[in-house]
């Protein structure tokens, strides 16, 4: 009880100091202002306009608030899962009692597993060695086998064919003339010959026979049709075979009710629980429960509420900074897809993280509740961002003669020369020409610009620049032209983009 | 003063989307809990109460704007320091006691004793978040 309350102070230490930093440090609410400057593109410009609106909004507190909302819903997904281990029912064709079913087709697990049984327990056992073993049988003769090693207290039941010792072995009757001794290794064999036809009817279930098969037509399982080529053994000694040969192996184990199957689950193998004839198969497979994917969607609701009211916040920042970037000419549906990846990639990268822990201290079923939780939260976010960002509309940028008027003292062909240093810097327009005439009371400025995304479209710019008095108006005036039969709409968009290059050049000019 | 700037605080809770989404985000947290009250565990309570709280600090965002004109207004009207703090205190107190009250009311249907921590801890930290709301606002 002590722990707990010292956890609480902790957390209640942990929340003080969040929300003193919140407070400390909010002035980063403040308005970002007018911070104009010329617009340099670097040479990737979607990646660097990413960067812009992430470095913009990921200060913001409104933010923060948002990935802790993410954070908080994908870890309450997670830590609010309860999980069923997915089952398969199967009807078996013989009796096989009740206890665990294990199916082992790993040498090596099967080995592990019969150290951590006891023989006793084992109700049924049937280990099919799937590669020929090369048996002894006379003095220079040799024979090829497909081993079945049989045992458990079941099998005679089950099968009709005992073995009582590990001396004997069986084989079918028509080997009797050829088969004088039996000899692998160090094993001798006494063989005992009898009818083994009857093995090959015997199926555990619909399409699982007991015997070897030798391929499938369809969903039908073919088995072995020469039984003489079929050897049974004790199944201690078939186990043994395995630990010193590693063959392919297909084994069936039927353990007696002490056993949990969920003790089984870590091992590579098929676990079930059988009951007379009706065999239950369980998979290490935990899946979330209706009612966690229900907690989850209702976690997801909360965050998507949480984030709704704190989206105002952030939109504003992004307004300002797509109001900036316009001037500069960054068009606003670029602006806009920035502004949503900046905004879904750290909530993307903080959610993953969380499944990742939700993972580590929850398990898999938690994790798909967490990711779920994450995937909806991911879409409604988008969802919001696009419906927010449409409501707030598109700057609308003029394609047509436009007067700017300012208070400045500076000369007009000194305007001149900085609106010119800044347009040549452009990454959508080639300045081709550029002259300047001085008149009487200003000057008279002319730029011809290639638009570098097509062959053949060009702005003519003419700027007219006016003194009187400290007054400065500089009238720009676009003309388009192209070699291309392009449509006016596109002509104007490519106007629109010249223009805001050239007056957002003008604005800057003129602050300084 | 006191009293207009007590009413304004009222009205603004009360004819805004913030009274709304105080509502709905409780009988969410509600809800949430409901379906975890057989299965809770500390860190599910843990992360509820970080829930909480976020959707409380967040209602400011709600309604900024009016917010802001009105406080902007009050101003103008030569509302004092003092009118001010008494209208962000209303202001932050009222959206907290729509938040919590509707929470704990509908939480007592379904009772549960890793709850009660719960709400210590909630009571715990109202001062201090309605401190970083206030200032907020």
């Amino acid at each position: 009880m002590v722990y707990l309350w010292l956890l609480y102070l902790v957390l209640l230490f942990v929340i003080a100091l969040t929300c003193w930093l919140l407070t400390r440090y909010s002035f980063l609410e403040e308005p970002l202002g007018e911070k104009l400057r010329a617009f340099t593109f670097m040479p990737s410009p979607s990646i660097k306009l990413v960067t812009t609106f992430i470095g913009s909004i990921i200060t913001s507190v409104s933010y923060i608030i948002v990935l802790l909302a993410v954070v908080t819903s994908v870890m309450l997904a997670g830590s609010a899962t309860a999980s069923n281990i997915m089952s398969t029912a199967i009807d078996l064709n013989v009796d096989l009692g009740s206890g665990v079913y294990l199916r082992i087709t790993e040498p090596r697990t099967l080995i592990e597993l019969s150290e951590a049984v006891n023989e006793e327990d084992v109700l049924f056992a049937a280990l099919r060695i799937l590669t020929p073993i090369t048996f002894s049988t006379g003095d220079k003769t040799q024979l090829d086998f497909l081993v079945l090693a049989l045992g458990g207290r079941y099998a005679e039941n089950i099968t009709g064919y005992v073995i009582s010792s590990e001396e004997f072995a069986l084989l079918d009757k028509s080997l009797r003339s050829y088969v004088k001794s039996l000899t692998l290794g160090r094993w001798e064999f006494k063989p005992l010959f009898v009818d083994l036809s009857r093995l090959t009817k015997i199926r555990l279930a619909e399409n699982i026979p007991l015997v070897h098969s030798t391929g499938s037509i369809g969903f039908t399982v073919i088995t072995v049709s020469n039984v003489s080529r079929l050897i049974l053994l004790p199944f201690r000694v078939g186990l043994e075979l395995v630990s010193k040969k590693q063959p392919n192996i297909d084994a069936v184990v039927i353990l007696s009710e002490g056993y949990e199957p969920s003790e089984f689950l870590r091992y590579d193998c098929e676990v079930g629980v059988v009951n007379g004839t009706r065999l239950l198969l369980i998979t290490a497979l935990a899946v979330p429960t209706v009612e966690s994917l229900g907690r989850a969607v209702v976690s997801t609701i909360l965050a998507a509420a949480v984030m709704t009211s704190c989206l105002g916040g952030i939109m504003e920042r992004t307004t300002k900074l797509s109001s900036a970037l316009s001037i500069v000419g960054v068009t606003p549906s670029l602006s806009k897809l920035s502004a949503e990846l900046a905004i879904l990639m750290p909530i993307i990268a903080v959610g993953a993280v969380a499944g990742y822990i939700v993972d580590a201290f929850f398990g898999r079923a938690a994790l798909l509740s967490s990711l779920l939780s994450l995937i909806m939260l991911t879409g409604l976010t988008a969802l919001m961002l696009n419906v927010r960002m449409l409501r707030g509309g598109e700057q609308y940028i003029p394609a047509m003669s436009t007067t700017v008027t300012s208070l400045t003292v500076r000369k007009p062909a000194k305007i001149y020369s900085c609106i010119r240093d800044m347009v040549m810097k452009d990454e959508f327009f080639e300045v081709v020409e550029d002259e300047y005439l001085d008149v009487v009371g200003g000057g008279l400025a002319r730029f011809r610009m290639l638009y570098r995304l097509s062959v053949g479209i060009g702005v003519e710019m003419q700027c007219y620049i006016a003194r009187r008095g400290n007054e400065l108006t500089i009238t720009v005036t676009p003309v388009a032209w192209s070699l291309e039969e392009v449509s006016a709409r596109e002509l104007r968009s490519v106007i629109g983009i010249a223009m805001a290059r050239v007056l957002g050049a003008v604005k800057l000019c003129t602050l300084k | 003063m006191y009293f207009e700037v007590i009413s304004v605080a009222l009205k603004l809770v009360s004819r805004s989307r913030t009274l709304r989404y105080s509502v709905v985000t409780s009988a969410l947290l509600a809800l949430f809990t409901f379906t975890i009250l057989g299965i809770a565990n500390w860190v599910t309570v843990f992360l509820l109460i970080i829930l909480e709280n976020l959707a409380f600090i967040s209602s400011v965002y709600i309604d900024r704007q009016l917010l802001l004109s009105a406080i902007e207004g009050l101003i103008l009207c030569g509302a004092t320091r003092k009118a001010m703090y008494i209208f962000r205190l209303v202001y932050s107190k009222v959206n907290k006691l729509v938040l919590s009250t509707l929470f704990i009311v509908l939480l007592t249907i379904g009772f549960d004793p890793k709850l009660i921590m719960y709400w210590v801890i909630s009571l715990a930290i109202a001062p201090l978040e309605a401190y970083v709301v206030e200032r907020r606002v």
